[in-house]
């Protein structure tokens, strides 16, 4: 696999870390303000 | 909600179409990809103060705090993309001139950009009542909204710069780009500015829920 491929996955990865952690603040905030 | 999945799927086809097409600067290679994040982050780090700069003009007018939260949630935005355009520069200049940082023109007007924006949250520290603060920040952060666009687009091309200045358009005003990389770029700036819409918003709802529980902090307990 080259090396460019590897970049993507981990772009990719990374990427998919941080939107599920911007749904989970999305949560949050929600149960804050209904509070 | 939508909006933010299609963000987050949108996002998801830009780093794949950015890898997978063809490298968009023949002689630069691989490294040239980093184009495609880059740019939009600065983008949006502009649009961001831009938008800041409005409210900080809504705040002046109306003296409406809330101007001044979503002015403040929206600096805090743009610096953190503007961090991203100045750190994925200045990887990029290590690979094509060979070092990190040479007070390029363009590196130099981001990073004053970058210190114009850290001094106003240090202004909003320093001040503790909340009119006030709200006051001298509205004026701050219109005066920073003036200077960006000179810092952003007019001083870089005023001096001599190794920064590429034909990447969308060349000399001669025609468009430079394939149409899968300038459609893909055309993606990554939209997608950027959705993400920057996304950030911004829960930048304020946490901010109004900060100011409620310090509100019944205050008044309450």
């Amino acid at each position: 696999m080259s090396s460019n491929y590897m970049v993507m996955i981990v772009t990719l990865i990374s990427w998919a870390g941080l939107f599920l952690y911007l749904l989970k603040v999305e949560r949050q905030l929600k149960k804050r303000e209904r509070q | 909600m939508w909006w933010k999945y299609l963000t987050g799927a949108a996002m998801a086809g830009v780093i794949v179409a950015a890898f997978m097409l063809p490298a968009p600067q023949i002689q630069i290679g691989d490294a040239s990809r980093i184009f495609f994040f880059h740019v939009p982050a600065a983008l949006a780090g502009f649009v961001a103060f831009v938008v800041a700069a409005v409210y900080g003009a809504v705040y002046l007018k109306t003296r409406n705090l809330v101007a001044d939260r979503r002015a403040a949630a929206s600096a805090e935005v743009g610096l953190t993309f503007s961090t991203i355009a100045l750190i994925s520069g200045a990887i990029f200049a290590n690979v094509t001139w060979g070092v990190f940082w040479n007070w390029d023109p363009r590196e130099t007007t981001l990073l004053a950009v970058l210190l114009v924006y850290a001094a106003y949250f240090a202004l909003r520290q320093a001040v503790g009542h909340p009119s006030t603060r709200a006051r001298l920040s509205a004026v701050y952060i219109l005066l920073g909204g003036v200077a960006a666009p000179f810092l952003f687009f007019v001083l870089p091309r005023m001096y001599v710069s190794l920064h590429p200045r034909d990447t969308l358009v060349s000399g001669g005003g025609e468009f430079a780009m394939t149409l899968p990389v300038g459609l893909t770029f055309g993606a990554a700036m939209v997608t950027y500015v959705l993400l920057y819409l996304w950030l911004f918003q829960l930048a304020d709802r946490a901010g109004r829920i900060k100011e409620e529980l310090d509100y019944q902090r205050e008044h309450v307990l």
